[in-house]
């Protein structure tokens, strides 16, 4: 499902991955942990395609997204779902127009969206919410909105990029619940997180980077090391 | 089509986010379109002034008494070889008597005294499509076969003044273009700056849209509505401006300076149409022309 084959990336000279190759399959959780500056908001932006490697090639859904054109790229986003740490929410939308919106952006008719969003938003907890504001909503209610607006397309590939960094203990345990069901229905998640006791409850697999490489991949049960 | 009518209620939307600086543009396009327009029907009117002036610029050809009917006829046809003539006319010295009577009918001794002498000449008038065509004309008057039948000619006395009146009605036209010009330059730059700000305080949604998927032309698509809006707005405006102060000036002209007909009255009827849509088509292209170039820089 995801492939990262011999992948660098430098930005001047500084090295930020170094000869990264990784192989994700369907049904994977992933936690991608290591200390700040390891290269892992580098490595979830080039799954994003925010950003191309250096060298290397890394290949989605067998589609080797370092050769995407720009033009491509707004496609490829709309077949992988992305949860930032910071929600990046449309802060003069509702609830229900910031998960609708993923799905106008991709042409669905009114009737898709009329029945898929209300669904969606159920099945995060928040279909009372739907015509709030994102400013009247806690921060855990926030990055529950903004996980369903990255499911609300039924995405092969969930990227959360520590999802629940600005949560309290509770919410982010609430959020990681939520991201392990949404696994356990068949999407693969892939996880950054500097949250040690939330990789070493889930007991998943467990990648760790250091300086661009990677220095441990634990398959099954991974346990955080740094 | 859904993902049009998507993009009009986005842009619908945002007009009314940022109502005040959006009023604050349209307001400057309603400005530029109304000079644009009082300018081009201020062209129209004086241009039908000036082909009305055109008009009057004749050659009277007085004739000497006893010039017979064939030798008058030579001279038309050696006038005619030589320009193109939209009228020649004979006045009969009859009919040059009922002229002055009704230019001066309230000279009873003058009117007398002209009738008893028979003291006016036959004359024959020529007009030209060109007015300067009547230079050549009076060469041809001039030569020498037909010096025994001239009496005398002249050009209409006010040839020179007319000429002057157009040189300043020239002028002042390439003055309006000018002034024209310089307010679409405003309007552009100021639906320019506008978007600009827009896009710039909208960056971070723009940011968040793009990572959900929404390609540069569905992020940016509602900017040029918005834009359009300005166009739209600014030529309903405009319209209604115009003719409000258009039929009050034209009471104005009936009931202060004598003016007879509803003139505004006959335009509004024959041009009405054509200046709504073409301050449409010209508020909507400036608004929507300036937006792009300031998509366009914002994406590089």
């Amino acid at each position: 499902m995801i492939r990262l084959d011999h992948v660098y990336k430098k930005y001047g000279d500084v090295l930020v991955l170094d000869n990264l190759n990784i192989d994700v399959e369907e049904g994977d959780f992933v936690s991608l942990v290591g200390p700040s500056g390891a290269g892992k908001s580098t490595l979830i932006k080039i799954l994003i395609a925010e950003e191309k490697p250096t060298s290397g090639h890394v290949y989605v859904r067998g589609y080797d997204i370092t050769r995407l054109k720009k033009g491509d790229v707004p496609f490829y986003r709309r077949g992988i779902g992305v949860v930032f740490q910071d929600f990046k929410l449309l802060q003069q939308r509702t609830v229900y127009e910031n998960v609708a919106f993923a799905l106008e952006v991709c042409n669905r008719s009114n009737q898709t969206i009329i029945n898929r969003v209300p669904q969606i938003l159920d099945m995060v907890g928040l279909l009372h919410r739907a015509d709030y504001l994102p400013q009247m909503l806690s921060a855990g209610e926030m990055q529950r909105v903004a996980i369903a607006r990255a499911l609300v397309n039924q995405p092969q590939l969930l990227i959360a990029d520590e999802p629940t960094g600005n949560l309290d203990p509770i919410n982010a345990w609430e959020i990681i619940q939520l991201l392990l069901r949404i696994n356990e229905a068949g999407t693969i998640v892939f996880l950054a997180t500097h949250g040690k006791e939330i990789v070493n409850s889930v007991k998943k697999r467990v990648i760790t980077l250091e300086a661009g490489k990677i220095k441990k991949d634990q398959r099954k049960e991974g346990k955080y090391v740094i | 089509m859904l993902t049009i009518t998507r993009l009009t209620k986005f842009g619908l939307v945002n007009f009314v986010r940022n109502l005040w600086l959006n009023l604050l543009a349209t307001f400057v396009m309603s400005l530029t379109l109304m000079i644009i327009t009082v300018l081009l029907i201020s062209a129209f009117f004086v241009q039908s002034e000036i082909k009305n002036i055109e008009s009057k610029i004749d050659f009277e050809i007085y004739l000497n008494d006893g010039t017979t009917d064939d030798k008058i006829d030579v001279l038309k046809q050696a006038i005619t070889n030589t320009v193109e003539v939209s009228e020649m006319k004979l006045i009969t010295k009859e009919e040059a008597v009922e002229r002055y009577k009704e230019i001066f009918g309230d000279r009873e001794k003058l009117i007398t005294y002209i009738e008893q002498e028979n003291a006016l000449k036959q004359s024959l008038i020529v007009k030209t499509n060109n007015p300067d065509d009547l230079e050549k004309v009076s060469k041809v008057v001039n030569e020498s076969d037909f010096k025994d039948l001239i009496y005398s000619s002249s050009y209409s006395r006010n040839r020179d003044i007319i000429v002057k009146l157009m040189g300043v009605i020239d002028f002042v036209q390439k003055a309006g273009i000018l002034i024209g010009l310089l307010f679409i330059f405003i309007a552009v730059a100021v639906v320019f700056s506008t978007v600009r700000i827009a896009i710039y305080s909208r960056k971070d949604e723009i940011e968040i849209m793009k990572l959900v998927g929404a390609t540069d032309w569905f992020v940016h698509a509602p900017f040029l509505i918005e834009s359009g809006l300005f166009g739209v707005f600014a030529a309903i405006f405009s319209t209604i401006m115009v003719s409000t102060v258009g039929y009050y000036m034209s009471l104005i002209a009936q009931s202060y300076l004598g003016v007879s007909g509803d003139f505004f009255g006959q335009f509004v009827d024959k041009y009405l149409l054509f200046i709504i849509v073409f301050q449409l088509l010209l508020g909507v292209t400036i608004s929507v022309a300036s937006a792009f170039v300031a998509i366009r820089n914002h994406l590089k």
